[in-house]
């Protein structure tokens, strides 16, 4: 094989090794939803430990391939990898089934999936992971000529993040949604053997040539010194961290919708790869570390830069007047923009340093260690970048704060590095300082500022997952609906909303502020005309929502079969706010009372809602809590709960409205093994109730879980809300023959009757035979494409 | 169950006791009106006593069929709703179109189909049997089963027809909105309200914003690929001249 071809082999086999291990990781956690949820613990677990399998065979691959004469030793690893793929994928599931968590967590203790994630990532995960992180300073080491250490680096470096790029849109996007998880590994497991193969015939010596070209590269056997491992770990600290700010501090405008994530991370692997390339091209030339401090510096001031100014140009591509489903088009294209304009600078020149590091460390220790070495301490970075900032930073300091950090931590280290040339000719002892003292500036500057402001807005947070508004609109509902049973006159009744990142007009709670002039128009049975008279007495505010979907999941409870000496137990997956709560409270069958659990994973959203839409209060006035008939379970995945619920454990009335990034079901909560555990905790006579928002009756997503509920549990009814297009409700039972029934007492509610209608005027049982759209399908943990389907509904 | 079977079973057998006065166009109308809205106040203040068992029917539909108690016990027998359903002053005279209903609601298990009346008989409320009719065939058959029969869209056509005739009264009319409305309501087909000016506006600035978007970020992530390039190559070229 000639030298260009061996060249451009490993070239190939670094982009394939990047490739698959992004793909790993993004199949790793698919495989753990079902078993252990998706909350950021187990994002976290398997992402760290993941960066650090990667740290540890960048280091001992960059060793290897200082002593190697081939690339035979790289290419046993990479089958060694193709081999654990295979094992993942046969005995994975069961592994991650044994270690299911059981029982409800306890206040304080660690969060359920936290041990058994671990011990998963760590069997499964780590090994391979390994053996494809040896890869690219091996691969540098053997790319190295006399001189071009840098160059060899960075373009190693460079097809490294094109793979991680691909497979940042194929995995999540493609292939996860198409092959499901275990299609994905096989195709994983096919990719390193084939690289491995690759390999093998590249270290076949080559008529008239050695096979092992320039390996008279003369080496020096000191130590790497310590000061370009800190700037590679302050590097790779800040690259992480402002990977996933960017994403939050733009999720106000664009959401985080799949396509917006792998916007933001493949245009910034993107400036990465075309970084390290270009910093190759540096990185020999002498004089060059004065470059690299102005790099750094250079990237921290556009961080800065976006960090205050970003909000003008994020309106402008994302305007307010624009509605929940229009945002979504110039959401997807907008973030791909915002993400170029904002953060390609600064992630280009931060991927020029890798280069530079390399070919300074190099100076003083062979290649392949110096390679390992500053590749590995950028990867401990991350990794503490991705623990921190989704847990910490972002939820302590905004993300805008978070991107100011991150800048600092990069001035700081650029500072300390022209402190250290001492050839400048002034105080650069000066320079960290200036910049540490303009992000405290900055910070203080923005504190208590909102990332963006909507009409009426009260408050602003940041929680672990999303964006959190608290919005407050007189005209927020129209009361009633204008069709004649309910609707002559239309009354604005003012209300507050929980928002959600990208949200213009839907939300996930709400609270009627209707304290004195309580009055909504109301039929006279008299002159069968519409009157307006006062609502009947009401705690503190109203729950009921005018006809939302609320209504429609509350109007359950007159469904179910119930005891009148006993509480009508109720399960609510998707808690948020606690608004379907207290609806159930206000319209649940007279002379019964409830015992609820609730389950919800951002615990930011229940105490936003407690401080500003009254339901503590509300909660309170109904005596739940006291009456230790309210369990709720925060932080924690509803797929997690639900597996370690015990036996016993039973409802009458199991409610499921939870949504991810805004217009995502999380899959985990939508496939047939989750409705076979859920048809295991439902009481006689019970129904289970699954809250769709998409394009209605004619939704694939939809009918999907229709489809998978009639599967998994018995017939499926769908029940369209003539007020609230687009929306569905799907129920099923277990044991109930008989499509379900509004049972009459205590349903006197004006407002109820609406969803009422609905049940028995619109609901069509769902016929998985006359199906004819060949999209629709059964979801299982496997293979679960709920995610393209709802990207290909809206749009997007 | 066995409970109700024993109630209305007893209402069937009772002897006709007095001569009922025969409901008005206008108080059928309003019952029925009562029935479409779901407003079972008003449905049970329509019905005044001293009617026979053909005019209580919409209630005995109602409450044992349309909306049945959920209950799991049923309350003790003191407390059944037997006076609610059948005041003593009410002429339990069944026709015997009515009897075969009531039997109908009163099996167990899953319905067979609604009674209809036979040659002779005539049925005392056609909207109410169509959306029986209608409702047994979403909750059994589906939507491709309610589309094939469409007994709401046949008795719309019935008024229709009745209506170009110059013969249906204003009664039927506001009958005749409410049936359209409920086979509007997304299961025949129906998309939903066309959608208002604002909302047209509205996606079409979405439209133009996300092309305008697509055009800057082409234009941004050139910039951001053909830059380095250039400066790279530049660097490589001054690098070999050296």
């Amino acid at each position: 094989m000639t030298t260009a071809g061996a060249h451009a082999g490993r070239l190939a086999i670094a982009g394939v090794s990047g490739f698959l291990v992004l793909s790993l990781e993004f199949a790793a956690v698919r495989l753990f939803a079902p078993a252990f949820g998706q909350s950021t613990y187990v994002w976290s677990t398997v992402i760290a430990l993941v960066l650090a399998a990667l740290a540890a065979g960048y280091a001992f691959g960059g060793r290897l391939g200082d002593r190697a004469t081939s690339l035979r030793p790289l290419s046993l690893a990479h089958l060694g990898a193709a081999l654990w793929t295979v094992i993942v994928l046969a005995g994975g599931p069961s592994l991650v089934a044994a270690l299911v968590p059981a029982g409800l967590p306890e206040a304080g203790g660690l969060p359920m999936a936290f041990v058994a994630g671990l011990i998963a990532t760590l069997v499964l995960f780590v090994p391979p992971a390994f053996l494809l992180g040896m890869t690219s300073p091996y691969l540098i080491r053997f790319d190295a000529r006399a001189g071009h250490t840098g160059e060899a680096a960075g373009s190693i470096y460079a097809f490294g993040t094109v793979g991680s790029l691909i497979a940042c849109y194929a995995t999540p996007i493609i292939l996860l949604q198409d092959l499901g998880t275990s299609g994905t590994f096989l195709l994983c497991a096919v990719l390193a053997a084939a690289m491995g193969g690759l390999g093998l015939l590249l270290s076949r010596p080559s008529p008239g040539g050695s096979g092992a070209e320039d390996r008279a590269l003369s080496q020096p056997e000191g130590p790497v010194l310590r000061r370009w491992l800190v700037v590679a770990l302050v590097v790779g600290l800040g690259v992480t961290v402002v990977e996933f700010a960017a994403v939050r501090f733009m999720a106000p405008w664009f959401g985080q919708s799949n396509h917006v994530w792998a916007h933001v991370i493949g245009v910034l692997m993107l400036a990465l790869a075309l970084g390290s390339w270009l910093g190759g091209r540096y990185a020999d030339r002498p004089g060059s570390l004065g470059a690299l401090w102005v790099v750094l510096n250079t990237s921290a001031f556009w961080i800065y830069i976006a960090a205050g100014l970003a909000p003008l140009l994020l309106e402008w591509l994302a305007p307010t007047t624009l509605t929940s489903v229009t945002v979504l088009g110039a959401a997807r294209w907008g973030s791909l923009a915002a993400t170029a304009i904002l953060f390609g600078v600064p992630f280009l020149l931060l991927g020029m340093t890798t280069p530079f590091l390399v070919r300074k460390a190099s100076e003083n220790a062979s290649v392949g260690k110096s390679a390992g070495a500053v590749l590995a301490w950028g990867t401990v970075g991350g990794i503490a970048g991705c623990l921190l900032t989704p847990t910490v930073l972002v939820p302590a300091l905004g993300s805008r704060g978070t991107l100011l950090i991150a800048g600092a931590a990069i001035v700081a280290v650029a500072g300390w590095g022209i402190h250290r040339e001492r050839k400048w000719g002034f105080d650069s002892g000066m320079v960290p300082a200036a910049g540490l003292l303009a992000c405290v500036f900055a910070i203080w500057f923005f504190h208590g500022t909102p990332l963006r402001s909507h009409e009426g807005q009260i408050t602003e947070i940041e929680s672990r997952y999303q964006t959190v508004r608290v919005v407050e609109r007189n005209d927020g509902l129209l009361l009633p609906t204008p069709r004649p049973a309910w609707g002559a006159p239309t009354g604005k009744i003012p209300v507050r909303f929980l928002r959600h990142d990208e949200d213009a007009e839907t939300f996930q709670s709400s609270y009627l502020l209707v304290p004195t002039d309580r009055v909504v128009p109301t039929l006279s049975a008299d002159t069968n005309a519409f009157v307006r008279q006062p609502l009947p007495a009401a705690p503190a505010g109203d729950p009921l929502t005018g006809g939302q979907y609320f209504e429609h999941m509350a109007l359950g409870a007159h469904y179910v079969r119930y005891d009148e000496d006993k509480p009508i137990r109720v399960l609510i997956i998707g808690y948020a706010g606690g608004t379907v709560h207290s609806v159930l409270h206000r319209t649940k069958p007279r002379n019964t009372k409830l015992d609820v659990l609730g389950i919800e994973i951002d615990p930011a959203v229940i105490d936003v809602a407690d401080e500003y839409l009254g339901h503590k209060a509300l909660r309170a006035v109904y005596d739940d809590e006291k009456a230790g008939r309210l369990r709720l379970v925060t932080g924690e995945d509803a797929r997690t709960v639900i597996n370690a619920l015990p036996e016993d454990d039973r409802f009458e009335l199991i409610l499921v409205d939870a949504y991810a990034r805004t217009n995502y079901i999380p899959f985990q909560l939508a496939t047939r093994e989750f409705f076979d555990k859920l048809e295991a905790h439902l009481a006689p006579g019970g129904w289970i109730g699954v809250n769709v928002l998409g394009d209605g009756t004619k939704s694939p997503v939809a009918k999907s879980v229709a489809m998978t509920m009639t599967d998994a549990v018995g017939a499926t009814y769908i029940v369209p809300n003539p007020s609230y297009p687009g929306n569905v409700l799907l129920w099923t039972s277990a044991d109930v023959k008989h499509a379900p029934r509004v049972g009459s007492p205590g349903l006197a509610q004006l407002l109820m009757r609406r969803a009422a209608y609905a049940t028995e005027r619109v609901l069509v049982r769902y016929d998985p035979k006359a199906e004819t759209d060949e999209r629709v399908v059964v979801l299982t943990d496997d293979k679960a494409p709920s995610d393209k389907l709802a990207d290909e509904e809206l749009g997007i | 169950m066995s409970r109700l079977i024993l109630v209305l079973a007893l209402l069937c057998l009772v002897v006709p006791s007095a001569h009922a006065e025969e409901l008005t166009a206008e108080q059928r109308h309003a019952i029925v009106m009562a029935y479409l809205e779901g407003n079972p106040t008003g449905l049970r203040a329509l019905l005044p006593s001293g009617r026979n068992a053909d005019d209580w029917f919409p209630m005995i539909l109602f409450e044992h069929w349309w909306r049945p108690p959920t209950v799991a016990e049923p309350p003790e027998p003191s407390t059944l709703p037997e006076q609610e359903i059948w005041p003593d002053s009410a002429d339990r005279k069944a026709s015997a179109l009515t009897r075969r209903r009531i039997d109908w609601i009163a099996a167990p298990g899953p319905k067979a189909a609604y009674p209809m009346p036979q040659a002779g008989e005539t049925d005392p409320w056609p909207v109410l049997t169509a959306l029986v009719q209608d409702r047994l065939l979403r909750e059994q058959g589906g939507l491709a089963a309610v589309r094939a029969a469409d007994p709401l869209g046949k008795l719309a056509e019935r008024f229709r027809q009745a209506q170009a005739a110059g013969t249906l009264s204003k009664h039927r009319e506001h009958q005749l909105w409410w049936i359209d409305q409920a086979r509007n309501d997304f299961s025949y087909g129906y998309d939903g309200d066309p959608l208002t000016p604002d909302q047209v506006a509205s996606k079409e600035e979405g439209e133009a914003i996300a092309r305008r978007n697509l055009i800057l970020a082409l234009i941004s992530l050139l910039l951001l690929i053909a830059v380095p390039i250039l400066i790279g190559r530049r660097a490589a070229a001054s690098s070999d001249e050296s």
